[in-house]
């Protein structure tokens, strides 16, 4: 198996896995953030902010796979 | 400048189910440009055309010594784009330059001429809207910072933001390109933002900075190990000692990684809905459909999203590395 199909095989492997966990973080994440802005309605905003800035955080790890993905992309033959 | 820009997008999405003709010029061309261009400009990844790269592929055919020296231009100047040529970089350098200059005029121009010649009782437009942004600043900092550390560094972080988001934003516009999808751009910025950090926590209180590093300890009675306490303490502060630097130099790495991944990747899903914008029918003719305009509204929410991060992010470590005061019991 040379070089570039390994590559080929590895590099959407690697993106999946990393796009699985990162739905599974976002998925926990946004979830509290649902109860809790079912509990205390007044308090939407912040909460709502307070989430998407937790969600940028968990698809920063994703975005590291996909940077990776994008170097060793250009490596294949 | 934002509403402009998303209400000529809106329009063209409607538009091109009608008038098929007038974007099949204009998308023949893009397309075209795109799909040699970038494969012509050497970049790796699939990119729409940019107003720099349109004029170096136009040079390229009718005269090659001005391309040329373009491209030697961008190699002296040691650009590198780890996606591209060195002219690429030169691109986005380009594009980052206009941005500062015309962010410069806006704001700066509009203090001078609010000094120089206050109107009565009436703002000009472009005061009230830098009022706006101060202030949306000043609250939003003001809440992780706390007020007075807010003001001081609200100059230093509301830049960041501005500028982060108007680069961002270069991307979706037509014949642009945004300087963030650039790795080396990032670093630079995210070097900035280490320097401040680090030289703000320094010049505060010098001892309190390098207590940062080894972190609380126990102290030595209370781990109730007699003699051994000692070096069991003085092993936990090396470790948390490397802990720690290691801690404050991926800081600014991640920064830059996480603006460059989620710039290069909007950039590239735009590109590669924009070569697919062709649709041959019957023969030579073939119109085009503009199959990227919901990733436009996509990118404009990710580009904000992560200027607010950046900065923010920013503000949450110059708060880190302040000295904080700690409580009584837990010194080493």
């Amino acid at each position: 198996m040379d070089f570039s199909a390994t590559l080929g095989l590895a590099i959407p492997l690697g993106l999946g896995i990393a796009a699985f966990g990162s739905g599974i973080g976002i998925g926990t994440a946004v979830s509290g953030a649902m109860q809790a802005m079912g509990r205390q309605p007044e308090a939407i905003g912040k909460i709502q902010t307070a989430m998407i800035i937790g969600a940028a955080f968990i698809e920063a790890l994703t975005i590291y796979a996909l940077v990776m993905g994008f170097v060793l992309m250009g490596k294949i033959a | 400048m934002l509403a402009w820009l998303l209400a000529e997008h809106a329009e063209g999405a409607s538009e091109a189910a009608q008038a098929a003709h007038e974007a099949a010029q204009h998308g023949a061309e893009a397309a075209e440009h795109g799909a040699h261009a970038a494969e012509h400009a050497g970049s790796l990844v699939p990119e729409l055309p940019n107003i720099f790269g349109v004029v170096h592929h136009v040079l390229g055919e009718y005269s090659p010594s001005t391309a040329d020296f373009l491209d030697n231009v961008a190699r002296r100047l040691n650009l590198s784009d780890p996606m591209g040529t060195p002219f690429t970089a030169l691109e986005g350098l380009l594009f980052a330059l206009i941005v500062i200059i015309a962010l410069s005029l806006f704001f700066i121009g509009g203090y001078v001429r609010l000094r120089r010649s206050p109107k009565e009782g009436r703002l000009s437009r472009r005061a009230l809207f830098s009022e706006i942004v101060v202030l949306f600043f000043d609250d939003f900092f003001g809440q992780v910072m706390g007020k007075k550390e807010g003001r001081k560094h609200l100059s230093f972080i509301g830049t960041l933001f501005i500028y982060i988001l108007v680069c961002n934003c270069l991307g979706l516009v037509w014949l642009g390109k945004a300087p963030t999808a650039n790795l080396s751009f990032n670093l630079g910025m995210s070097l900035l933002v280490f320097l401040y950090v680090h030289f703000t926590g320094l010049s505060r209180s010098p001892l309190g900075y390098l207590k940062h590093y080894p972190g609380e300890l126990p102290a030595v009675k209370d781990l109730g190990m007699g003699c051994l306490g000692y070096p069991l303490v003085w092993f936990m502060a090396i470790l948390f000692t490397i802990i720690h630097v290691l801690e404050a130099a991926i800081q600014p790495l991640s920064l830059a990684l996480r603006l460059f991944g989620n710039v290069l990747g909007k950039d590239v899903l735009l590109g590669v809905f924009g070569a697919l914008m062709l649709i041959p029918i019957y023969g030579g003719i073939s119109i085009a459909f503009p199959w990227h305009t919901p990733f436009l509204f996509l990118g404009l929410l990710l580009g904000a999203i992560q200027a607010l991060i950046f900065s923010l992010l920013s503000a949450i470590y110059i708060m880190l590395w302040l000295p904080h005061e700690h409580e009584a019991g837990a010194e080493h």
